[in-house]
C-alpha cells in the first residue's frame, strides 16, 4: 500500500473524542431546527393562479428584440416573475413536432420521450448520453458508467476512480466510444464497455465533444476515426485521436462544438445535423436570444428572444426545429428554423419530469434528440 | 491566421502503451453484448430523492441525510481544528446552515460536497480566529477526553496540528473526504496550483510518520 493511501486510511481511522455522544447531541438540535422550518409549498398551482389573474390584464410583447425575431410573450410579474412565458402554451407534452426521441435529464433521472409524447424513466441515474444510433444510452451513477437499453435494461457497467461526469457517446456505426470525466481526468471506453483508459489528466470541468463524422459518411480510412476535443486544466482546447492519444489540430468547428468554449464565445450552442448551421444562445441585457448562424456563407438570424435565460439549444434530427428551455417560465419551446411556422410552447416542464413532486424542482436538461435506428 | 487553430502542445499523457489503433469493438450490437450483474447498486436510496423528501418536510429523510454525512463532516472539522468540542459545534452549525438553505439546494448535485464546503470553510475560519486569540489547538485538544489511540495516530494528529489551517483543510479534503485536487480548489475557492502546493507541503510533513511505521 502506498504511503499516501496508508496516510488516508490512518487519518480516517483516527478516533474522535466523544464522537457518538456528539452525534446524538447534534441530531437533537438539528431535528428541532428542522421541525421549526416550513417546507416548500407547491409552486405550479400558484403560478397558474397568478397567470389566470394577471393574464387578462397585462399581456405585453417586448419591443426591444431585433427585427424578425419571435419575442417571448410576457404576462407581467406579480412580484417574482411568476408570469413569464409564451402565451397559449400547451399544458402537457403530447407529441414532438418532428420524428425522433428525446433524452432528458431530470430530478428523478433520465427520461426518454417518444414522438407521441409518452415518456419512460430510465432509472435513478445522474447524467445520460445517446449512443450515436440511438440504440443505447450511457448513464452515470456515482462512480459508475452504465450502458442501458432505452427500455431500461442494463447492458454493462464499469467502475471509475471518482464520480463519473459528462458522458459523451460518439463514433460511427457500430464503432463507437464513450468519453467521460472521472475526478480531474478524461477517460474513454469502447461502446461495448471494453478497453477503458485514461486519455488525459487534469482536464477542465467541462464536457468533451466528439468531432462529428462527415455527413456523407465517407470516412478517410487513414485518418483518425474517433476525434475528441476537450478543455485542459488551463482552459485551452485540445484535440486528440481517442484511440492513440495523438494530438490533432483543433479546428474552428471543434471549438464551436464545445459547450464550454475557451473564451468569449456563446456557451450554449449546437451544430445542425447537416453541419450547415450553428444555433447559439447569447445574452443581451437581461434577455437571451436564440441565434442561427450559417457556417460557410455567413449570416445570422435571431429566431427567438426571451426575458431571462434560455437553455439548450437542441436540434431535431431533421434539422427543422430547435428545442430550448426557458426555466424562468418553466417552459420548453420548439422553435421552427424556417421563417414560417409557429413556436410550440409546453408549460409546467419541471413538474412533468418530476411527477409527484410539489416543491421547487430542478429544470430538466435535454441531453439529445435522436432518430433511433431500431 | 487561418480558420484552423493549430494546437502546438504535446499530446496529453496516456496511461497505456497501446499506440496503434486497436479496434475497440463496436457500439453494442445486442447479440454481442454480455450482461453484467449490477452488484452492489441501489444499496442506498438515491440521495436526490432523500433530499427532495427532506425539502418536503420528511423528518425521516432528514435523519437519513444526517446519519449519512454527519460523522465525516465532524471528523473533517476535528482534524482541521484539533478540538472535539469545536468540531461538534462546527459540524452542527454546518448542518443547521444546510437546513436553512435546503429549499434552494439543487438536488441533482451531491449533498456531501455542499456540506463539506460549509464545514471545512467554517473550520478554517474558526482556526484562524483562534490563532488571532493566541489559543493553541493542541491545548484545546488536551481538554478533550483522550480516546485510545496508537502512537502513529497520536503523532499524525500532532503533526497535522503543526500545519496551518489551510494546509490541514487540503489534507483532510484530499485524504479523509477523498476529493480530487480540482474539487478541492472549487470547495475552497483557491487555484488548483495552490491546492497542489499545499498538499505537497502537508504530505512532506505527514508522510514520514506513516513511512516510519512501515519500515
Amino acid at each position: 500500500m502506498s504511503a499516501d493511501r496508508e496516510l488516508g486510511r490512518r487519518l480516517r481511522d483516527i478516533a474522535v473524542p466523544g464522537e457518538d455522544e456528539a452525534e446524538e447531541r447534534s441530531w437533537e438540535i438539528v431535528r428541532a431546527a428542522y421541525a421549526e422550518r416550513a417546507p416548500v409549498r407547491p409552486t405550479n398551482t400558484i403560478r397558474r393562479l397568478a397567470l389566470a389573474l394577471a393574464g387578462g390584464a397585462v399581456a405585453l410583447a417586448i419591443g426591444l428584440s431585433p427585427a424578425g425575431a419571435r419575442v417571448g410573450e410576457l404576462v407581467e410579474d406579480m412580484g417574482d416573475a411568476v408570469g413569464i412565458g409564451e402565451k397559449d402554451a400547451r399544458p402537457a407534452l403530447r407529441s414532438l413536432p418532428a420524428a425522433g426521441e428525446l433524452l432528458v435529464e431530470s430530478e428523478q433521472g433520465p427520461w426518454i420521450v417518444r414522438e407521441d409524447g409518452s415518456k419512460r424513466l430510465l432509472g435513478e441515474y445522474d447524467e445520460a448520453s445517446w449512443s450515436p444510433r440511438g440504440l443505447f444510452v450511457a448513464v452515470t451513477d456515482g462512480r459508475e458508467l452504465i450502458a442501458v437499453e432505452p427500455g431500461g435494461d442494463v447492458r454493462w457497467t464499469i467502475g471509475a476512480p471518482a464520480t463519473v461526469r459528462d458522458p459523451r457517446w460518439g463514433g460511427i456505426g457500430f464503432d463507437t466510444r464513450i468519453a467521460y470525466r472521472s475526478g480531474d481526468d478524461l477517460w474513454v471506453v469502447a461502446g461495448d464497455g471494453s478497453g477503458e483508459r485514461r486519455l488525459a489528466r487534469d482536464v477542465a470541468p467541462a464536457p468533451p465533444v466528439w468531432r462529428q463524422p462527415p455527413t456523407d459518411f465517407k470516412v478517410d480510412p487513414a485518418g483518425p476515426l474517433h476525434v475528441l476535443t476537450y478543455l485542459d486544466g488551463e482552459g485551452e482546447a485540445r484535440t486528440v485521436d481517442a484511440d492513440t492519444g495523438a494530438a490533432i489540430p483543433t479546428t474552428r468547428r471543434d471549438l464551436q462544438l464545445l459547450s464550454s468554449p475557451p473564451s468569449g464565445e456563446p456557451t450554449k450552442r449546437a451544430t445542425s445535423p447537416d453541419g450547415r448551421y450553428l444555433a447559439a444562445i447569447r445574452a443581451t441585457g437581461g434577455r437571451d436570444e436564440l441565434v442561427l448562424n450559417r457556417h460557410r456563407r455567413g449570416g445570422r438570424r435571431v429566431l427567438f428572444s426571451a426575458r431571462g435565460a434560455l437553455s439548450g439549444p437542441t436540434w431535431s434530427p431533421d434539422g427543422h426545429w430547435l428545442l430550448v428551455g426557458w426555466p424562468k417560465a418553466d417552459q420548453w419551446l420548439f422553435i421552427p428554423t424556417e421563417r414560417s411556422g409557429k413556436v410550440v410552447a409546453i408549460d409546467d416542464i419541471s413538474q412533468q419530469f418530476d411527477p409527484g413532486d410539489t416543491g421547487a424542482t430542478v429544470f430538466p436538461r435535454v441531453a439529445g434528440w435522436i432518430l433511433p435506428e431500431r | 491566421m487561418s480558420a484552423v487553430a493549430a494546437i502546438a502542445r504535446p499530446p496529453p499523457s496516456m496511461t497505456t502503451a497501446r499506440q496503434s489503433r486497436v479496434p475497440m469493438s463496436a457500439e453494442p450490437a445486442s447479440e454481442r453484448l454480455v450482461r453484467l450483474p449490477r452488484a452492489g447498486r441501489r444499496r442506498q436510496r438515491r440521495e436526490g430523492a432523500v433530499v427532495r423528501d427532506a425539502q418536503r418536510g420528511s423528518a425521516d429523510a432528514l435523519e437519513e441525510l444526517y446519519r449519512r454525512h454527519w460523522r465525516r463532516a465532524h471528523r473533517a472539522a476535528y482534524l482541521v481544528v484539533g478540538d472535539a468540542g469545536a468540531a461538534e459545534d462546527i459540524a452542527q452549525e454546518s448542518f443547521l446552515a444546510a437546513i436553512r438553505a435546503l429549499d434552494r439546494f439543487d438536488r441533482r448535485r451531491p449533498f456531501g460536497p455542499w456540506l463539506h464546503r460549509i464545514t471545512v470553510n467554517r473550520a478554517i475560519d474558526f482556526s484562524r480566529a483562534r490563532a488571532l486569540r493566541a489559543e493553541s489547538a493542541l491545548s484545546a485538544a488536551a481538554e478533550d477526553v483522550a480516546p485510545e489511540r496508537d502512537a502513529i495516530s497520536d503523532e499524525l494528529v500532532t503533526v497535522l496540528a503543526s500545519l496551518g489551517p489551510e494546509h490541514r483543510a487540503v489534507i483532510v479534503l484530499r485524504h479523509v473526504l477523498e476529493y480530487t485536487p480540482g474539487e478541492i480548489a472549487e470547495i475552497l475557492g483557491v487555484p488548483r496550483g495552490t491546492v497542489n502546493s499545499r498538499l505537497r507541503r502537508g504530505l512532506d510533513r505527514l508522510r514520514p510518520v506513516v513511512e516510519r511505521e512501515g519500515s
